[in-house]
């Protein structure tokens, strides 16, 4: 195990974090003017790397042989060979790395796992009461982060051979059966060099930013998305599979072969509903036209080569969107907007990078693309803590509107059920894919407050298991225990955030400090999930004017969102056309969610013509 | 990272840190603890130091000495097998967990963690506040790099009583005297550690678990040295006959929270209360845990 306190920033660096630590001891960065706010974004990513950084392979797995696989120009299927000097960093299963210092990061046991009950917070402090949504973002943008969550990161199948967790229930509760049981976390087996230190859990997915949610993270399950539905045979010409229609391919099951009937096929098709369907079927098809593109210059290219090279190239178009569109979208301030363009561009920005490409090998003034890979004293992993504070499920509507674009006259109405799993075919049947997108891009997604929690999904139906149930919220608030996630207060103090010491301080709105008394015995019991749905409403400490989630979010975010890119070699030493050719290198400057959507769905031009990103509400029929 | 501090002819130093740098040269066989008075001047001065204080009529104390031929040697096994059982007896396991929960012990539990360590070699040990202080004289002399203090304990010969009152407590037995005299601060320091932590809020003794605590508060040796045998290279940097190579092992473990760290386990100087420590440590916590029922919600 390794922690990035061993790592030593520049002396500059240095200094501008430890200016950082004095002026955030009086007020966070958002209420400091915008350059010194700035400054202050970088100097807490220094801390943050300096000292949050903490790599729990204490045995690392002996990376699969290459065979004849183009490791240095490729991205090889289940992500190993990235780093070549540790060519198991990152790959799928490996273990989640951690945010928080080991000492800090246990699992809880009973009776402290408990308490408060997970069912009682469920219900009293997440359960959503109305809907309350975000006016200035779409649905588009909750799908989009599961989008990304599912190429970074999966626990997995949970612990079936453990008892499971019996979730106390409060009195009066109408749980089915009056008995909630949850499965247990799947902890990595201990190893002799474990010994002191926290359970650790694997990632079953590979933690780069490599779009596996699209791609898989097994050669195998690559192979599956690469499969012509019709012949049943791997597509020679290097795209990936999709209906006739365009429609992506039904496999029936999800990828841990669970049966779903007329369940889509995707790297990844767990926790499957319409938005996700929406972004796998653009993506899908972004990749087939990629490889038409790269065709023209390389007519004598084989299909895997071109395969490979498209995937390149789709995966980093990933990011920069993600980066660049839905981050500023998220953070819709100028010091969010800024910090994240800047991650992709510099501060010298787009314009001038595209006029003069980049400027030194530091990423301050052209960005983290381009420039040397560093995994900042920790071997590059996703995190526990990143984890759950993407925990971002109140993002998610219970009522979904499926309109026409022509007319916006609505054509099917449906709950969270009705637009799940293998659901999502029957709609597609019903609606076209461009009024799909149509109808969620001019719905709005909720906000993530307190008691705006999904109903829908605080009582799902188990998969394949009739009569039992799962309360999503509970679990939520769960797993962050069992893994070790510290509690808000705690959870701050450790991020250089003010740690609220009364209730009051944790929140402004009256109602909620009340409400939040009656089920924590003390503010330092505060889950961090409801910590920081909680500080959406407090000026002082809370979520940064224009942000659509937490300050503490925030902070985990710009040390692992400038992760992703910085250890990564993709993005990094081999974020160059000679990598990527010169066409995809252009493919990736030249485009981003708003020409992808206009590619696929040229109808619906119209409807973002006018938005200043595509996240944002669509102009509707007849406004 | 390793830090470097070296003038040719004057001094040579090698600082490392990291876990597993740390693990790596810890297994290397070009590094030795026989502290023989080569290299620059000041190696030589520091190396002497060493050897002086950490011995026993002429012989260095045995978790001191060289690789040698067989490793674990004999000495360390036993040792290591006689800790297999309960870790102390009731009435000291309620005496820390009374220190732990309360605190009650006005000078700390320098004097009762000695007593205990002694106990484990001699049962008749009794430890007082002069033994304590002798222990605390040996170790500060045998940690030290600075040749000035060492040219007056020298001349005053303070540190020689000392070590010789501390090894007549123990019947001159060398592990004994390594254990009541080095070791035991480390343990010392768990323990003030560990009340800390119990004393942060009134709830934590019943919130973290005893094996939770126990890697909480171990405390490993602040620098564990290795001198260079010959000349050799490795990703911290190259090394010559008389390098001194520091492993920081107390800044490694709590970055890592890795007993394999703390205590070398799977390198040749493997330390044989490995086991033994933690297990100490969580019982305590486990029993000052019981003793603050009312709290302990």
């Amino acid at each position: 195990m390794r922690r990035g306190s061993s790592f030593e920033a520049p002396w500059y660096d240095r200094l501008l974090g430890k200016l950082t630590t004095r002026l955030a001891r009086r007020r966070p960065w958002f209420r400091w003017p915008f350059f010194i706010a700035m400054a202050m974004i970088v100097g807490h990513r220094v801390n943050l790397r300096q000292h949050n950084l903490t790599d729990t392979q204490t045995v690392p797995s002996p990376a699969p042989p290459n065979q004849d696989f183009d490791v240095r120009g490729m991205r090889t299927a289940d992500g190993s060979y990235n780093d070549m000097s540790e060519p198991w960093m990152g790959m799928a299963g490996t273990r989640f790395g951690r945010n928080m210092p080991p000492e800090a990061a246990f699992g809880e046991v009973p009776p402290r796992l408990y308490e408060p009950s997970p069912r009682l917070i469920s219900n009293k402090l997440l359960a959503r009461r109305e809907f309350i949504p975000v006016p200035h973002l779409n649905v588009l943008a909750a799908a989009w982060i599961q989008f990304m969550v599912h190429d970074w990161l999966s626990h997995g199948p949970n612990n079936k051979d453990e008892p499971p967790h019996d979730i106390p229930l409060p009195e009066g509760d109408d749980w089915p059966e009056g008995k909630m049981t949850v499965l247990r976390a799947h902890a990595d087996d201990r190893n002799p060099q474990d010994q002191g230190l926290p359970d650790a859990y694997t990632n079953v997915e590979t933690s780069w930013w490599d779009a596996s949610q699209i791609y898989g993270s097994s050669l195998e399950r690559q192979r599956e998305v690469r499969t012509d539905p019709t012949t049943g045979a791997v597509l020679e010409d290097g795209k990936l599979g999709v209906q006739a229609n365009g429609a992506l391919p039904i496999e029936g099951k999800t990828q841990h072969g669970k049966p779903s009937k007329d369940l889509e096929l995707a790297g990844v098709n767990g926790n499957w509903w319409v938005g996700l369907s929406v972004l796998h079927r653009l993506f899908v098809h972004e990749h087939n036209a990629i490889v038409d593109r790269l065709r023209i210059d390389h007519p004598d290219a084989t299909g895997e080569w071109l395969f490979q090279k498209a995937r390149l190239v789709n995966a980093a178009l990933l990011a920069k969107i993600h980066t660049v569109e839905w981050t500023t979208a998220l953070m819709n301030s100028p010091e969010g907007r800024m910090a994240m363009r800047g991650n992709f561009w510099g501060l010298l920005g787009e314009q001038y990078h595209r006029a003069f490409g980049r400027v030194g090998r530091g990423e301050v003034l052209s960005g983290i693309p381009g420039s040397p890979a560093d995994h900042h004293g920790a071997a590059y992993a996703m995190t526990e803590e990143f984890a759950a504070v993407y925990r971002l499920h109140s993002l998610m509507p219970d009522e979904y509107s499926f309109r026409r674009r022509e007319d916006d006259q609505e054509l099917l109405h449906a709950d969270l059920t009705g637009v799940s799993g293998g659901e999502v075919t029957q709609i597609y049947r019903q609606v076209g894919f461009d009024d799909v997108v149509y109808s969620l891009c001019t719905s709005h997604p909720g906000a993530l407050v307190l008691h705006n929690y999904p109903n829908g999904l605080r009582r799902i139906a188990h998969t394949g298991t009739k009569g039992v149930f799962l309360d999503l919220a509970a679990i939520d608030v769960l797993r962050d225990r069992e893994h070790g996630v510290p509690r808000y207060c705690e959870f701050r103090r450790h991020i250089e955030c003010h740690a609220p010491r009364s209730f009051q301080e944790l929140t402004d709105n009256p109602h909620w400090q009340r409400e939040l008394q009656e089920v924590y015995p003390s503010v330092e019991d505060v889950d961090l999930l409801v910590g920081t749905l909680a500080e959406s409403q407090c000026q002082a400490h809370g979520t940064p004017p224009g942000f659509g989630f937490s300050d503490t979010a925030f902070r985990i975010f710009i040390l692992m969102a400038s992760r992703r890119l910085k250890s990564d070699r993709f993005f990094t030493d081999d974020f160059r056309p000679e990598v990527y050719t010169p066409a995809g290198f252009d493919w990736i400057r030249d485009n981003s969610l708003r020409t992808v959507i206009a590619r696929h769905c040229p109808q619906l031009r119209g409807h973002f013509a006018d938005v200043r990103n595509v996240f944002f509400p669509w102009a509707k029929t007849g406004d | 990272m390793a830090r470097r501090l070296k003038l040719a002819g004057l001094i040579d130093l090698l600082w490392v840190e990291q876990p597993r740098e740390i693990l790596e040269l810890a297994q290397d066989r070009r590094l030795d603890r026989e502290f023989l008075p080569q290299g620059p001047w000041l190696n030589r001065l520091l190396a002497r130091g060493i050897r002086r204080h950490l011995q026993l009529d002429g012989q260095p104390l045995p978790p001191l000495a060289p690789i040698g031929d067989e490793r674990p040697n004999a000495a360390q096994i036993t040792l290591a097998q006689s800790l297999e059982g309960p870790p102390c007896s009731q009435a000291d396991l309620e005496a820390l967990a009374a220190y732990v929960a309360r605190g009650n012990t006005l000078d700390g539990p320098g004097v009762l963690v000695q007593g205990i360590v002694g106990r484990l070699f001699n049962g008749d040990y009794r430890a007082d506040p002069q033994s304590y202080r002798d222990a605390c004289l040996l170790d500060t002399a045998a940690r030290t790099l600075n040749p000035w203090r060492q040219w007056r304990w020298r001349r005053s010969g303070d540190v020689d009583q000392a070590r010789a009152r501390l090894a007549e407590k123990v019947d001159r037995d060398p592990v004994a005297l390594h254990a009541t005299a080095i070791a035991v601060h480390n343990l010392v320091a768990a323990l003030e550690r560990m009340r800390r932590l119990a004393m942060e809020r009134p709830r934590t003794l019943a919130h973290i678990t005893p094996a939770a605590a126990a890697s909480r508060c171990l405390a490993a040796p602040g620098t564990v040295l290795r001198q260079a045998r010959t000349h050799g290279n490795h990703a911290v940097g190259s090394f010559a006959p008389g390098t001194l190579i520091l492993f920081r092992l107390e800044t490694a473990r709590a970055r890592s929270l890795r007993h394999d760290v703390a205590f070398l386990t799977h390198t040749w100087s493997r330390c044989p209360a490995a086991a033994w420590a933690p297990r100490l440590l969580s019982e305590a916590w486990r029993k000052a845990g019981k003793m603050m029922p009312a709290q302990g919600g």
